[in-house]
């Protein structure tokens, strides 16, 4: 199993989400993306270590990234 | 049926046609049958004496309303004109025949020095007692007509299967009331976040598409799922060849977002790579139909709240499972959409619970990638860019209907349906 998963962190305006994206990098996370329009930040980190992050001020959340699939182009519905 | 005496015994479409032989002359011509066959077309405002001129000068003998007590014109009164003016309005009347003899179309570019503001066919409207009329009542009529003629036998009773190719519009538009808007989107951004689009297919070589890939291959969609919701919310007015309308935001600013592969995955990090995107570009409408059968996302969340501070409405699919409403659709901060079958029950597989609207996403007919072109699709995806499409026709109408007030005004103008709010949200979408 992989050392790092696919995590989105959910973060509020109160901070300039720079800052936070230092606490995070900080703190073991490796920042992919930085949404600064939405309040979101992508990247990978080790599960052991998201109990610290989401402590950092200025995150609401962290989920693992999920996947979507709306099926193949055939599919009945999509 | 009143009698003219009129040397040519075929059914015309002139400016001066009773309804009768307008509802004839559409029956045999077959196609387009909610069209009359003439043209409306509008001038901008303080340009009706411009207007006038241009139609002189390309030859038409112009009725003046002006020219009659009170403006009072009967169509016994316009004889033969090719065209007839409302002056206190600003719209011209222009007769089938001279229309189409001078070469004109209601998809000619219209220069920006020109008098007019829109040049578009001209529909039969019906007494509509109660929702869903629209169509029956022309069926009546014609079936009435064609009875006092001895033709009585052969017509399609069918209301249940509306037939794209004969009406010239899918069934879909038809109860959204699309045809007789007069908007089309213009100046409207409406970003489209799936699989991508066939960027080479015919319908949309005349529009300039803004596109960018979050997932790693190029937009081009090999999918289908993007080119299909994308006809749906912004398709031609006038597709190629014979096919039907099909889309909604003729005009509308095309944003292209692939969230989606070209199988048809993604993640949670590559929509809301998409939706940034969309918002940072200040997309007014925002069409998502995707998901997850996920609880509520927060950052699905933050993002629907952030769009909507910013002047953008985000609308998804409740999903096809037939439970609860998935994510994103689950937030509160995004637009809920089900799924309606042609009789507007919802359709079997449309999710439930948390859903703000219901449209049409039972064998919807759109644009797919070549060499198919067209093809038929279900679900709660068909149905998201019914809402997109009329969210965009809504926000043309005022700089105010952005973000919430333009939920407001998508909700509080749907058509409402016997079915509860848990199925259906406050209804079938309606285009203004």
């Amino acid at each position: 199993m992989d050392s790092s998963t696919t995590w989105i962190v959910t973060t509020s305006d109160q901070r300039p989400i720079s800052d936070i994206v230092k606490d995070l990098t900080r703190a073991g996370f490796t920042t992919d993306q930085v949404l600064s329009d939405i309040g979101s930040i992508t990247g990978s980190a080790a599960p052991g270590i998201v109990a610290k992050l989401r402590a950092i001020a200025g995150v609401i959340d962290i989920s693992s990234d999920t996947a979507i699939d709306i099926g193949p182009p055939d599919a009945p519905f999509s | 049926m009143t009698k003219k005496s009129n040397s040519n015994t075929e059914p015309q479409a002139h400016a001066s046609s009773g309804i009768d032989q307008l509802l004839l002359a559409a029956l045999e011509r077959g196609g387009e049958t909610l069209q009359t066959g003439r043209y409306l077309m509008t001038y901008k405002e303080n340009a009706v004496e411009d207007g006038l001129k241009s139609l002189k000068a390309q030859g038409m003998r112009t009725a003046d309303a002006r020219d009659f007590e009170n403006q009072a014109m009967t169509l016994e009164d316009v004889g033969d004109a090719d065209a007839v003016l409302f002056p206190e309005i600003g719209v011209a009347l222009i007769g089938r025949e001279a229309f189409e003899a001078r070469g004109l179309s209601a998809q000619d570019e219209i220069a920006a020095d020109s008098p007019i503001e829109a040049i578009e066919p001209e529909y039969f409207v019906f007494a509509d007692d109660v929702p869903d009329e629209y169509l029956r009542g022309f069926m009546r009529a014609v079936e009435t007509i064609a009875n006092d003629l001895g033709r009585g036998a052969g017509l399609r009773q069918d209301e249940a299967n509306i037939d794209p190719l004969v009406l010239g519009v899918t069934w879909g538009l038809l109860k959204c009331k699309v045809p007789p808007s007069l908007r089309s989107g213009v100046g409207i951004r409406v970003a489209v976040l799936d699989t991508g689009l066939d960027l080479g297919h015919p319908d949309f070589a005349d529009r300039i598409i803004v596109s960018s890939s979050f997932v790693g291959e190029p937009v081009q969609d090999l999918h289908g799922h993007g080119t299909h919701t994308i006809g749906t919310a912004c398709g031609p007015k006038s597709p190629i060849g014979t096919m039907p309308r099909y889309g909604i935001a003729y005009r509308g600013q095309i944003y292209v977002g692939k969230v989606l592969s070209n199988t048809g995955a993604g993640s949670t990090a590559s929509v809301l790579a998409g939706m940034n995107w969309a918002i940072a570009n200040s997309c007014a409408v925002i069409s998502m139909s995707l998901g997850s059968q996920s609880p509520v996302q927060a950052a699905y969340t933050a993002a629907g709240s952030a769009a909507l501070n910013k002047g953008c409405l985000i609308i998804a699919a409740a999903g096809n499972s037939a439970a609860t409403t998935g994510a994103p659709a689950n937030s509160p901060t995004i637009m809920s959409v089900a799924s309606l079958d042609q009789n507007l029950a919802p359709s079997s597989f449309s999710n439930f619970g948390k859903i703000e609207i219901a449209a049409p996403g039972r064998d919807v007919f759109s644009s797919v990638p070549r060499p198919a072109k067209y093809g038929t699709k279900s679900g709660t995806s068909m149905a998201t860019p019914h809402v997109a499409g009329c969210a965009a026709l809504w926000a043309e109408t005022s700089p105010n209907l952005r973000a919430m007030a333009l939920w407001n005004k998508l909700q509080s103008s749907a058509a409402v349906l016997p079915f509860p709010l848990t199925r259906v949200g406050k209804g079938l979408v309606q285009a203004p």
